[in-house]
């Protein structure tokens, strides 16, 4: 449970039915400050139940309700500077596990030199369960300090790394503890999700397959190298490890590269292995066979500062920062919710490694663990909260669209900005706004914070105000270029920036890039390589005199488009027999690269 | 502080070289292949503390640190001859990359390696120990003292046969660095003393210590160099802010060279001092962004000059007449006198290239090897020159073969393979000019493969860097994109014709427009270009050009920076010093006791045993 900055979901019970008309709807059912830990406080979820600990207790919270019931912890966890994390919630009993500290120079609210990740540990780990019947305390086993607890269960075992070895260790003893050696140094906390386990070393990766089979795939000679830098987050969803480095990079489980895309981010892997790409100012969804873009959403980043980690849940998506929650429809990207949230960072200072972010997933509730606060997120779509309980609702935005529309003109930017986010989840709702946004288009705040409405004017300013755009960063623009709502006017933008000849490198070539991921270029079989690759240059042209004079129409048109990809001395050689090609519009199309060709290789003897 | 082998000085360097060439007496080597693929052999780790961190070669051998231990492999064929020790690693070492204790092999003395490999009859990190190059065995060892243990982060640096140890800071509050200056040839003590300050770069020349320091309460960081005859410490504040990084090079007049200028023995600074000098790892030679420039030490005047690709000579080091330069996953041999390039080998495909930092990876160079060890293994190259007569297909050195291994990925439908096989591709062509047409039509076909479609930022990079051997063909595309891509700047320059060059020079006038924004770099190539186009010097626009920053680059002199800021500048107090330091000839002056083994206990020679 340290040193790692992985977004861990375990999805539990299937969606479940609205939290009741009777009471009223709560965007945020609960809402429970705890101590500043280490590492973001431990949320662990069964069915609609929650866990999670601080200092002193255990805490346990029915997501439809909202009630918190507190176990205390026992003097020998609770005395002195101590770390406590839920690990599970299995049925009545939580269990969890406990570090000593002695140091003051720990985290503290507020401060801005703090360490955190310092200190000395006093003790071992104590693994412990309380009882959520009668809040009774068994003492299980102890840990070295220097032990590697993984964040959740796999069934009742605990699973974590000491020394170099896994181990799967059930928690009441009722079954012999598994090992396995790693050969290897550990380099980071394992993760369970899904029902195996993924971890990371020094020189291999390993996992532990949900029929308790242990692999492991050294990392030298495969994209895995970009491994070697500490702070690169990997994935494994499946069969696929997937690792940011130099793009996106997916290996196979041998350490092949299946597909690689030159875009920035960190995977997200849902548990039906679908592929998230959080792109620190946008998220997008991948395709598992070649890593196409299947849909991207821009995320105003102004109101994302510190985009904190993003979780995969029952098909939706959920993008935590520190001052807004959006939740996205997995299939379309479509938002379904979003709100502002007041999570303000308690700490100013963080090492690299420190888990800011700690999910689960509680029925339809969201369990987020950040900071000095454990809360939880409904996730009804915005539109489906009954009419007569939309105005308890913080991410229904129509009482202040309505207040907006009643004086357009006392419409501050800031409101119009703060509104593009709110209606995001309800574009009907937002259609009504159009009139207001396109009085202040040429102010980028506003700009940016509608980017998702489907409309040729934003799509257009967008486009006119890419320099000033560009004050957020090169990548930031073009992606919310890219991922406008409208794909063919999106694909359209992008090759007006790719033929701008005033377009700088820096945008012309992540144009490129982007246009590149969303549509792959068409792939060439395998046929057509070894005929416009082959180091054989007379059979090529043997190929194509052939080719571009018999065959049908299609096969000619087809041996036109592979001629296009031939080397200069083979096109520049068919000059002789163009006569002979019938087809006069093949012949055009050949004469005219036959000129092409043979231009290129004059001008290159010119300049020798 | 961490002192990757990449940054051994020149000197040092050399020190190799010439241990290298006094190979009289030894029995014929093997004949090596000298046709065919360049590797010879090769060595695969599994990364992380498995990771060899340092090389050397010398009579033969290739001497590496792995886990702590110090091996030696024959260089022709790589069998293990011996290892200390003999099994197993160095215990306290076994699972580190050892970045606090470096250099650990200090120098090839005769037959001896000088190491500080811990030993049982050594203490770790404190001194040095002799082993036989021939068999493993040690021969001598000479221990520090207290005063140098109780940590590791020791460092060494060598001066010709003087080593000067030291231990930066021992004490962090009181800032001491005390310093032991050994003569490894004599095999004893020269001296020591103690530094008030923190220092780093420190090295020994003829009974002289140069190095560079920081005192509390100073806003600059201070050059400093200590005579052990006179007992004196010069110093004189720098400008550079980023001293620790900074690569010291030392004239054999005992001057030495900072990124600013020039300073003298005594301190003073010398002047002038030419952009070439930034980031050099030698005195005479600058590796910099466009490849490698011969620089005469005592004039400054550029010799020669080898092209290459930005970071490509990241590393350079020297064995006789060759130069090894390396970086970006390149290996280019280039004689020393005349800057013509011998051989230039890919060694890694751009991906383990961008991920390589320069103290993850060593070098080694001798008469007829190169060696290159990275985080996951080892190669050894051959390095002979590639035949006028007859090229071969199975040379990784050859343009022919970079088509070859192009072609076939695409062939595969690997296309960031296809990109890759071109890389540098321009600079071997210098040895087989008359491989160019078939060079050309491969950038022809890439560029209307799925390969530059698929991979735009790759494609891009390998244009800007290879592709204006291409002549025209992406010269439109560098126009468009000079103002702010330095790389096609550059490669405007690189292809030298009338139109090109005219292309690059009118970046210039368009500076003069408002609100253009222009990359600096770039419009100091254009700069470059109308000055070979009108022969006359050609001024990029004040605006591009802040003064402060170009005189804390070394570009402007404190005269013409006070000049160019009437006085007033935010650097002119420091201007003004400098100035008066050149005119005194000598820095800041101040005794300093220096302690030899006549009068210190503490310090221990062992000879032979």
């Amino acid at each position: 449970m340290r040193m790692t900055f992985a977004v861990c979901c375990a999805l539990a019970a299937s969606a479940v039915s609205f939290a009741g008309e009777a009471s009223p709807f709560k965007r945020i059912p609960f809402d429970v400050k705890v101590e500043l830990l280490d590492e973001a406080p431990g949320a662990a979820a069964e069915g609609t139940r929650a866990a999670f600990a601080s200092k002193k207790a255990i805490h346990v919270v029915d997501t439809l309700t909202g009630i918190d019931k507190e176990f205390p912890l026992p003097p020998e966890i609770a005395d002195g500077d101590v770390e406590v994390y839920a690990a599970a919630l299995r049925g009545d009993t939580v269990h969890a596990v406990a570090l000593h500290f002695l140091n003051a120079n720990r985290s503290k609210p507020g401060d801005t030199s703090a360490q955190i990740g310092g200190g000395n540990p006093t003790s071992p780990w104590m693994v412990f369960s309380i009882g959520t019947k009668d809040g009774a305390y068994t003492k299980r086993f102890e840990l070295s300090a220097q032990t590697y607890i993984a964040d959740d269960m796999l069934g009742d075992s605990l699973v974590y790394v000491v020394g170099n070895e896994l181990h799967i260790h059930p928690i009441t003893g009722a079954e012999p503890e598994q090992k396995f050696p790693l050969q290897d140094e550990p380099k980071r906390v394992p993760v369970v999700s899904n029902g195996e386990i993924f971890g990371v070393g020094l020189k291999s990766v390993y996992w532990v397959d949900a029929d308790k089979s242990f692999h492991r795939l050294a990392i030298a000679d495969t994209p895995l190298v970009a491994l070697s830098d500490p702070d690169v987050p990997v994935a494994k969803s499946r069969d696929l490890i997937l690792v940011p480095g130099n793009g996106i990079v997916a290996c196979e489980l041998t350490g092949k590269v299946r597909w690689k895309q030159m875009i920035y981010g960190s995977v997200v892997a849902g548990p039906e292995g679908e592929l998230y790409l959080n792109m620190g100012c946008g998220v997008a969804k991948v395709a598992r066979e070649d890593g196409h873009l299947i849909w991207g959403r821009y995320l105003m980043p102004d109101n994302f500062k510190h985009c904190r980690g993003a979780m995969a849940i029952g098909g939706k998506l959920v993008v935590i920062t520190e001052q807004f929650v959006s939740v996205l429809d997995g299939k379309t990207g479509n938002p379904v919710t979003g709100f502002p949230i007041d999570g303000k960072l308690v700490r100013t200072h963080y090492q690299v490694g420190t888990e800011l972010l700690k999910t689960a997933a509680a029925g339809n509730v969201a369990v987020i663990g950040s900071e000095d606060r454990v809360y939880g997120i409904d996730l009804t779509p915005t539109a489906d909260v009954p009419r007569g309980q939309q105005h308890n609702d913080i991410a229904n935005a129509e009482s202040a669209l309505a207040e907006g529309e009643k004086a357009p003109a006392a419409l501050k930017r800031e409101q119009l900005v703060q509104l593009g986010y709110n209606l995001s989840d309800t574009p009907a709702l937002a259609a009504r706004a159009l009139p207001l946004i396109k009085l202040q288009l040429k102010n980028t705040d506003v700009l940016r914070a509608w980017q998702w409405l489907d409309d040729p004017a934003i799509a257009a300013s967008m486009l006119a105000q890419q320099h000033e755009l560009s004050s957020y960063g090169v990548d930031q623009t073009v992606m919310m270029i890219a991922f406008l709502p409208n794909r063919k006017v999106a694909e359209s933008a992008l090759n007006q920036i790719i033929d701008d000849k005033a377009s700088t490198t820096e945008f012309r070539e992540c144009a490129t890039r982007f246009r590149a991921f969303m549509n792959p270029p068409a792939k060439l079989s395998k046929a057509d390589r070894d005929i416009v690759y082959s180091n054989d240059l007379p059979a090529m042209l043997k190929y194509f005199k052939a080719s571009l004079s018999g065959g049908d129409g299609g096969a000619r048109a087809h041996a036109v488009e592979l001629l296009k990809l031939a080397p200069d001395s083979v096109i520049a050689d068919l000059e002789p027999s163009t006569p002979q090609i019938s087809d006069a519009k093949i012949r055009g199309e050949v004469e005219a690269w036959v000129k092409k060709a043979k231009t290129r290789i004059a001008e290159s003897e010119r300049d020798k | 502080m961490r002192y990757a082998p990449l940054l051994l000085p020149f000197a040092l360097l050399s020190f190799f070289a010439q241990s290298e060439e006094a190979n009289n007496g030894q029995p014929k080597a093997p004949v090596e292949p000298e046709t065919g693929s360049r590797l010879l052999w090769e060595m695969k780790n599994a990364g992380g503390a498995d990771r060899i961190v340092e090389l050397a070669a010398a009579k033969d051998k290739l001497l590496c640190v792995q886990h702590g231990a110090l091996l030696a492999f024959d260089a022709r064929s790589g069998k293990l001859l011996w290892r200390y020790p003999q099994e197993g690693p160095v215990t306290e070492f076994a699972d580190t990359t050892y970045e606090t204790v470096r250099p650990f092999i200090i120098a090839v003395v005769g037959d001896e390696v000088i190491t500080q490999i811990p030993t049982p009859i050594g203490q770790r990190g404190r001194g040095c120990v002799a082993f036989k190059l021939d068999d493993g065995t040690i021969s001598r060892q000479f221990a520090l003292g207290p005063e140098f243990g109780g940590g590791t982060d020791l460092s060494s640096h060598i001066g010709g046969s003087q080593v000067a140890f030291w231990k930066s800071p021992l004490n962090r509050d009181a800032k001491v660095t005390p310093v032991c200056v050994f003569d490894l040839k004599e095999w004893k003590e020269l001296g020591r003393f103690a530094i008030q300050g923190e220092t780093g770069e420190l090295r020994a020349v003829d009974g002289r210590v140069c190095g560079l320091m920081i005192r509390n309460g100073e806003k600059f960081a201070r050059a400093f160099a200590v005579d052990l005859k006179d007992q004196q410490l010069f110093s004189v504040p720098i400008r550079d802010r980023q001293t620790f990084q900074l690569r010291l090079g030392q004239l054999p007049d005992g001057s030495r060279i900072q990124r600013e200028g020039r300073i003298s023995e005594k301190c003073a600074y010398m002047y002038p001092c030419t952009m070439e000098w930034l980031d050099k790892s030698s005195p005479a030679i600058d590796g910099d962004r466009s490849g490698i420039t011969g620089i005469d030490p005592q004039t400054q005047k550029k010799l020669w000059s080898c092209p290459g690709e930005s970071g490509s000579a990241a590393v350079l080091m020297q064995s006789g007449n060759q130069l090894l330069a390396g970086g970006k996953g390149f290996l280019r041999i280039v004689d020393i006198k005349t800057g013509a390039l011998r051989v230039s080998i890919r060694a890694a495909d751009s991906f383990a290239a961008a991920r390589l930092e320069d103290d993850t990876q060593s070098f080694a160079i001798d008469a007829k090897r190169a060696y290159w060890a990275w985080p996951f293994g080892l190669k050894v190259y051959r390095i002979n020159p590639l035949d006028p007569a007859h090229a071969d297909p199975h040379d990784e050195a050859e343009p022919a073969y970079a088509v070859a291994q192009c072609r076939a990925a695409l062939q595969a439908g690997e296309y960031e393979a296809a990109i890759d096989a071109l890389r540098g591709v321009a600079v071997a062509l210098g040895l087989r000019p008359e491989a160019r047409r078939s060079v050309i039509e491969m950038f022809s076909q890439l560029m209307r493969s799925p390969a530059a479609a698929e991979l735009p930022k790759q494609w891009t990079e390998l244009v800007c860097s290879d592709g204006w051997i291409a002549g025209p063909m992406f010269e439109e595309d560098y126009e468009r994109w000079a103002g702010d891509e330095p790389a096609a700047a550059e490669a405007l320059l690189r292809m030298n014709t009338q139109n090109s060059l005219k292309a690059l020079a009118g970046l210039l006038d368009r500076a003069q427009e408002n609100g253009k924004q222009f990359h600096p770099f770039s419009l100091n190539l254009a700069a470059a270009a109308s000055e070979r186009l009108t022969g006359k010097p050609a001024a990029v626009p004040a605006r591009f050009v802040p003064p402060a920053s170009e005189y804390e680059r070394g570009v402007l002199s404190p005269e013409e920076y006070l000049t160019a800021t009437q006085g007033r500048g935010e650097f002119a107090a420091a201007a003004r010093a400098e100035i008066e330091s050149k005119a005194r000839g000598e820095g800041d002056k101040e005794p300093i006791k220096i302690s030899t083994p006549g009068d210190a206990d503490k310090t221990d020679v062992k000879g032979d045993f």
